[in-house]
């Protein structure tokens, strides 16, 4: 559904996105992630055709970006982080405004504006003047601006920035019920945690190149290949430190109270007879159980901590 | 295409301007000033000339309030559509419209009409008292509807003008006063060079529409003399009435304003490139065409020259030059890819992507072409064999290379990634000049013509050929060391980096 090929853009002498080839089928929702810096919005904005690069292409739905942006950008609904909306008008002529800007026929556009507002949880404010509306009401305007006239893709950059926790709650619920309906999402953030949950596939940024890119469960897998975590818990006396400890291909034990996380480097085997030989040796196991790695522990790993 | 009507970008700004309490506002005050502005004349008590029934009151009434009007409706659209772009780019908007499938035109049209409509809609508000008071004063309706006309025309243009500023910024206030100064400064200037006693451009004064509107309202001889004796001015040697020069001035202005904004308006700012390289060249043709169409060779005092109208012709391709190369500059992006060609491929020289010194070139032989032309067709007041042909190439090549070395100083600049490089480089260059000249003037003469293209229009004794080739040869290599930097600035990040081809998918 986007594709970039051969991307690439240069400021004078920097290199924001360096010769990017990356592919993301339809339905799937990509979380861009990397330190401020990285190029993530110049290839977002590459990817609505704002920005021409240097070198190579980007297609959305088939379409090439730059070749024949109209058609292109009927697919896309873009977002930025910070952004302004026109304050002299009310939300549903903002709206209106849109979707005959992307060349909705008048007909679909009324009840598709009603149907906009309700998703975005606007309907109070429908007639009210968007100057009005608070920092997280005038995202949400943004997102129902954004698709408003049904895109197949969502290019969205930070769009959780300067949004207290419940506005950055809601944005996510809107998001999930839109992966829902089968949107392709591009969503870029350097707040991993807004990314949890949401995303089926990430790609580490880093001085313009992909460190990465995949599946989460693949990635995850990949890197988990050699160790996983195990999370612990017990009841009693029990000198789990040293019980551990004494185990081969465990490390990094950390105990707090009567929980611990370890690493384990075993194959899948061992691990599966880690749990027996723990209660043979006295240990009162409550809880055992392998600790799944979040986007945020990913990207620790995967990044190699350069910025531009 | 959509109605005007029907353009998204009208509807916005006529849902946001025109709500119903600031329509009401706007009518409720415009009507209250023409009313009052009525009643100030025809009260009795002000001065014996402004009895009730005087017929000339009307007239100057009309041309009071068409004079308001016409002032809010410039300075409105001016001051608004200058600040438009670079605004929405500021709050960040631009990128959203920018994103949808609104093309360059609707969103042009949309604004040229949408951005100054309250003051459209208040100058609609007083129409009707223009119009009675024209029709009262004795003025043919046809006379009030044209001058209306060209109103919207001269707006229109305006509008443009401070669009294409707008779009060139990020400052949304940056290019108001240069328009302000502008509209005020040139048309007074180019007003006056129209009306001066034995002007060869008389035609120039049609960039004041009103000049040609007045035999629309049969004005009588007034001691004004010049102006009522501009009604019909020529064009290509032939007398046509001045209202008409107006507007093929001010269309064929609009008509360049239009396509550079087309051509970028939905580009980002560091991409804009105003003209492409063709129509750069078609540009110095144009102007070419039009000063030349202006230019009245009929024999009148004080006599002409051939050679006055060759030092005249060769200042104006001087600035043509300068503001083809400056329209075509290339943005860094571009010149990378211009940088892929071997210095022995015709691309090399002819890429759109290139710096702009071959186009340049180009100009300047359309400009030569356009001389010989221009000498060949007004044998008839000046003979073929008094045109200096020769010399106007020669000198026409000096300005090109000093042009040339500039342009692409400017166009280093840019590579340079200096903040607002084409202002910096303007500096330099001033600077550069100054210095020149200052040497020049006080240490060693040879060096107005080694290092200033003012040696093209100085006569031998200032500036013997021999300096002026010594001059040509340093420029030259100048210029050849600038292509030489800039190549050199644009090569090695193209080797330096890798493909981004990560695992996964």
């Amino acid at each position: 559904m986007i594709e970039f090929q051969g991307l690439r853009r240069e400021y004078g002498d920097l290199v924001a996105v360096r010769d990017l080839h990356v592919s993301i089928p339809e339905g799937e929702v990509y979380g861009l992630i990397g330190p401020n810096g990285a190029g993530k919005t110049t290839l977002i904005r590459m990817a609505c055709g704002l920005l021409t690069p240097t070198a190579g292409r980007v297609t959305i739905a088939g379409v090439d970006v730059h070749q024949n942006p109209e058609l292109a950008q009927s697919h896309i609904g873009y977002l930025s982080d910070f952004f302004s909306v026109y304050d002299g008008l009310k939300v549903w002529e903002y709206l209106d405004y849109f979707g005959r800007a992307y060349k909705m026929p008048i007909a679909r556009l009324t009840p598709r504006i009603d149907q906009v507002i309700q998703q975005v949880g606007l309907e109070v404010k429908r007639d009210v003047l968007a100057r009005g509306l608070s920092r997280g009401m005038k995202q949400r305007l943004g997102i129902a601006r954004a698709i408003i006239h049904k895109p197949k893709v969502l290019l969205l950059d930070e769009p959780a920035s300067g949004l207290d926790p419940k506005a950055r709650a809601d944005l996510r619920n809107l998001l999930l019920s839109l992966r829902a309906e089968g949107t392709t999402v591009l969503i870029s953030s350097h707040i991993l945690p807004d990314l949890e949950g949401f995303c089926t596939s990430i790609g580490v940024m880093e001085k313009g190149s992909l460190v990465r890119s995949g599946k989460i469960e693949e990635i995850s897998a990949q890197e988990s290949r050699h160790y996983c975590v195990v999370r612990l818990s017990w009841i009693g006396q029990a000198p789990v430190q040293q019980i551990l400890s004494s185990i081969e291909n465990i490390s990094d034990i950390a105990i707090r109270g009567s929980e611990g996380l370890f690493r384990f480097a075993g194959s899948d085997d061992e691990l599966a007879v880690l749990l027996p030989r723990l209660i043979a040796q006295g240990i009162r196991v409550v809880s055992f159980g392998e600790v799944k790695q979040t986007i945020e522990e990913l990207y620790l790993k995967l990044s190699r901590n350069e910025v531009m | 295409m959509e109605p005007l009507w029907r353009n998204p970008e009208l509807i916005r700004h006529a849902r946001a301007e025109l709500r119903p309490a600031r329509m009401a506002t706007a009518a409720v005050v415009s009507v209250l000033l023409c009313a009052l502005i009525i009643l100030m004349f025809y009260h009795p008590g002000i001065g014996t000339t402004s009895a009730p029934g005087d017929r000339d009151i009307p007239k100057i009434l009309y041309s009071l309030l068409l004079s308001i009007q016409a002032l809010v409706l410039c300075l409105w659209s001016l001051s608004s559509c200058s600040q438009v772009i670079a605004a929405e780019r500021s709050l960040k908007t631009f990128d959203f419209l920018r994103s949808t499938r609104l093309t360059s035109w609707e969103l042009l049209v949309g604004m040229v009409f949408g951005v100054p409509l309250m003051a459209y809609f208040a100058v609609a508000c007083t129409l009707p008292f223009t119009f009675i008071l024209g029709l009262y004063a004795g003025f043919p309706l046809l006379a009030i509807a044209v001058t209306y006309l060209m109103l919207l025309l001269v707006v229109v243009v305006l509008s443009l003008a401070a669009l294409t500023i707008s779009m060139m910024t990020d400052r949304p206030r940056a290019g108001e006063v240069v328009l302000l100064v502008f509209l005020v400064a040139m048309p007074a200037w180019a007003f006056m060079i129209g009306v001066g006693g034995g002007s060869r451009f008389p035609g120039l004064s049609a960039i004041l529409a009103f000049v040609g509107l007045q035999p629309l309202y049969h004005v009588a001889p007034t001691p004004y003399e010049p102006i009522t004796n501009l009604t019909h001015v020529p064009f290509f040697g032939v007398p046509v009435p001045t209202l008409l020069v107006s507007i093929v001035l001010y269309a064929s202005v609009g008509a360049w304003l239009l396509l550079m904004l087309v051509r970028n308006l939905k580009k980002d700012r560091e991409d804009i490139r105003l003209l492409s390289r063709w129509q750069a060249v078609g540009l110095t043709a144009y102007l070419n065409v039009f000063v030349f169409a202006l230019l009245d060779l009929r024999p009148s005092y004080p006599p002409v020259s051939a050679t006055d109208v060759a030092f005249g012709y060769l200042g104006l391709n001087f600035l043509i030059l300068y503001t083809v190369g400056l329209a075509t500059l290339t943005p860094p992006g571009r010149l990378k890819a211009w940088c892929h060609f071997p210095a022995s491929s015709t691309q090399f020289y002819w890429s759109e992507d290139g710096p702009p010194s071959t186009w340049m070139a180009a100009s300047a032989v359309a400009a030569f072409l356009f001389f010989l032309l221009e000498a060949v067709v007004s044998r008839h007041f000046i003979p073929f064999s008094q045109w200096p042909v020769r010399a106007v190439a020669g000198y026409l090549f000096v300005l090109l290379v000093f042009a040339v070395r500039d342009v692409l100083f400017l166009q280093w600049c840019v590579l340079k990634g200096f903040q607002s490089p084409i202002v910096k480089g303007m500096l330099f260059l001033f600077l550069y000049y100054a210095t020149a000249f200052t040497i020049a003037g006080l240490f060693f003469h040879p060096a107005i013509a080694w290092l200033t293209p003012i040696g093209a229009f100085v006569g031998a004794k200032i500036a013997t050929p021999v300096s002026i080739a010594i001059g040509i040869l340093l420029q030259i290599a100048a210029s050849m060391y600038l292509v030489f930097t800039i190549r050199q600035r644009l090569s090695p990040s193209l080797t330096a980096s890798a493909p981004s081809n990560p695992r996964g998918f």
